[in-house]
């Protein structure tokens, strides 16, 4: 019988064991949010095509997997991984947080102008912002994750948050930002 | 701005970076699809002829006792309810016994329904499914879960009774899904 509250590294042994059906479902559906939340933000509209194709890897690179990080960051790892192959064909993904181009103006909802400010960073940066304030990652965490250093975490989150700021600033006091 | 998850931004910032970490959850089938991509590849071990048979133990009880009925409509006039029941992976028994045991178990309950003068008919529904979305050519899948596998159609004064009828159906106590609809007219 398989335990749903089992931990990862029993249901990741029994898969790669016993190419265990259970135990896959299982981890699949603890992790799933946090990854499609990841893919959502950093591949839009490609999230559910990025979200089966980093299961596919998980699993085939599972046997590997050394248990030195948490099964999770591992995860989200192969899902930034997954997401790179989309930003190499899109546009905007640049040494820059947030293109010149960065879309409509702010319109005092804070909700929507925050979306649209993350959704206008360069994805490197949105990547490190949502790990960070969203997801609650440490910068080492997000350093494992991105495969950078914690320092260029931490200098990314650092203008990445600038970037938001000025965007969202960009018409403060004209506007009544928190209007809504 | 401090170097922590919330400190540094408003409130009503903070606020709409928590809304950010609840974003839509993919649909129930991707679950499916990584499965059999998974399977197709051999990660996964072929399932076998008992678990098959286990995904769908609520239409096997179904099927037969739809043959029983003859397909005749049976019980008694009045408001009529569409029980649909939905396999999950956990409402799979996990043994070749406990789809045996399942089956004798929904049969029960169907016969002690018909007994009561509650139900009217039921049938199990065939694992292949077809998508008709208008201007596209028809999509055909086989959902190993998440489908209805068979329906139930009972008779009830009222939704409240035909939602207390449902409730004692051993599919829920297994982890199943079961979705109810009051028959307008």
């Amino acid at each position: 019988m398989t335990a749903e509250g089992a931990p990862d590294r029993e249901l990741a042994e029994r898969f790669c064991r016993q190419r265990d059906e259970a135990a896959f479902r299982i981890l699949y559906r603890r992790h799933t949010p946090l990854l499609f939340r990841l893919a959502h933000r950093l591949a839009g509209a490609a999230a559910e095509d990025v979200v089966q194709d980093a299961w596919v890897r998980a699993a085939r690179g599972l046997p590997g997997f050394r248990w030195e990080a948490k099964l999770s960051t591992w995860l989200a790892g192969i899902v930034v991984n997954r997401c790179r192959e989309e930003w190499r064909t899109a546009p905007g993904a640049g040494a820059e947080p947030m293109p010149e181009r960065a879309g409509p103006p702010p319109t005092g909802d804070v909700r929507i102008d925050l979306e649209r400010a993350v959704a206008a960073l360069a994805p490197g940066f949105r990547a490190v912002l949502l790990l960070h304030d969203v997801e609650g990652y440490s910068h080492e965490e997000i350093a494992e994750v991105l495969g950078v250093a914690p320092g260029t975490s931490k200098s990314q989150l650092s203008r990445a948050r600038r970037a938001v700021r000025a965007w969202l600033g960009g018409e403060e006091g004209d506007r009544g930002r928190h209007a809504g | 701005m401090a170097d922590t998850p919330g400190e540094g931004w408003e409130k009503a910032e903070r606020e709409a970076l928590e809304r950010m970490g609840s974003s839509p959850l993919p649909q129930a089938a991707q679950e499916d699809a990584v499965v059999r991509r998974l399977r197709r590849e051999g990660l996964l071990a072929p399932r076998r002829r008992w678990e098959i048979l286990a995904a769908v133990a609520a239409g096997l009880a179904l099927f037969a006792l739809g043959h029983a009925w003859g397909g005749r409509a049976r019980g008694p006039d009045g408001p009529r309810f569409v029980l649909f029941v939905h396999d999950t992976p956990a409402s799979a028994a996990t043994t070749e016994a406990g789809v045996q045991e399942r089956v004798r178990e929904y049969g029960a309950w169907a016969r002690d329904q018909r007994a009561a003068n509650r139900l009217v008919s039921g049938a199990k529904l065939s694992d292949e499914v077809v998508v008709l979305e208008g201007g596209r050519p028809p999509v055909a899948r086989r959902e190993e879960t998440g489908e209805a596998g068979g329906y139930f159609v009972i008779s009830a004064p009222d939704l409240a009774q035909a939602l207390a009828v449902a409730g004692t159906c051993p599919h829920l106590r297994h982890g199943g899904i079961i979705v109810v609809r009051r028959v307008d007219g």
